[in-house]
């Protein structure tokens, strides 16, 4: 199953949508689909949607996939990563109103450039990007979760000794 | 001490939720959007406030409630601290907390990884600690601490 997301802000990513649509119209996705579509204003007719799901929903939708297909949100990307699944992202553009700024597609370079996603930009090369995604292996992602909770944890530690001093 | 964990929805709080285990070593109470999966968490202490997106059509009146809410959230609680990683959401809560002389942690998003956002640019000159979770950001803001990733 192919899981496409396009994140829960209130900007459409019709862009994504439409095409996944056209490539399981004409055959070009043969496996089945599900799409989480958010505020998108296209609905698509050739597969499943829902517009917003639950996080246990999320989650399973993700666990279950076996190619997540993504706007470059930093949260579905690392579940998806945390999941050890291939990940395509399509970054939101602002020139087509897909988000406020081009933000998106740092992630999706940095993230690119270090073998942890494949990323796809030109929506056209979809199919293959899916096809070069496929033949990749996936590489891991390993947490630094712990060095920066100890440096905040320090902080604040510091901070409470000083508002004891004080009192 | 009282500690403020305060985000907007989608990535911007589940960096946040990365800083659970600190939120429950101390006093916390959480603030974020609706429209992401937060509200499906039993937190306790979670205040929800409605999505902002500085270009939809009445951002303005959005916003200014989102003043007076945040002027509301900030005095029932009355943090030591505030602790956030964006998004606009979150600066009138560390304008309102610096006011009142409270420490401001600003975490820049692990999505920005060569350019500043607009809250991080807001929030840079007055926060008391502000972190990036790329080496790179260090030349976008030279007083940040690098931190590394919170996922």
């Amino acid at each position: 199953m192919i899981f496409v997301t396009v994140g829960s802000q209130k900007i459409p990513f019709d862009r994504l949508i439409r095409q996944i649509d056209k490539m399981v119209q004409s055959g070009e996705i043969q496996e089945e689909v599900f799409a989480q579509i958010g505020a998108s204003e296209y609905t698509p007719s050739s597969f499943l949607y829902q517009r917003y799901l639950s996080a246990g929903e999320y989650s399973q939708k993700i666990q279950e996939c076996d190619l997540l297909i993504t706007h470059s949100g930093v949260a579905t990307i690392m579940e998806g990563k945390r999941h050890h699944k291939r990940v395509i992202v399509v970054p939101r553009l602002s020139r087509y109103g897909e988000h406020v700024d081009d933000h998106q597609i740092q992630i999706a370079d940095s993230f690119s450039e270090l073998g942890l996603v494949m990323k796809c930009s030109n929506i056209e090369e979809l199919g293959t990007v899916i096809c070069q995604c496929r033949e990749t292996p996936v590489k891991d992602y390993h947490s630094h979760r712990e060095e920066a909770v100890g440096l905040l944890r320090e902080y604040l530690r510091e901070r409470k000794e000083q508002k004891n001093e004080r009192l | 001490m009282k500690l403020g964990f305060i985000s907007s929805s989608g990535g911007h709080w589940e960096e946040l939720m990365c800083l659970k285990e600190l939120a429950e070593e101390y006093d916390a109470f959480y603030v974020t959007e609706a429209g992401g999966q937060s509200e499906m968490l039993s937190l306790e202490h979670l205040y929800v406030v409605p999505q902002i997106n500085r270009k939809e059509r009445h951002f303005l009146i959005h916003f200014i409630r989102l003043w007076l809410e945040s002027k509301r959230i900030i005095e029932a609680e009355n943090p030591d601290v505030i602790i956030t990683t964006g998004a606009l959401m979150a600066f009138p809560f560390c304008m309102i907390a610096k006011a009142k002389r409270k420490n401001v942690i600003y975490i820049e998003s692990f999505a920005r990884v060569t350019d500043s956002s607009l809250t991080g640019r807001l929030v840079y000159p007055f926060a008391d600690l502000f972190l990036v979770q790329w080496e790179s950001m260090l030349k976008v803001y030279p007083k940040a601490i690098y931190c590394g990733s919170l996922f």
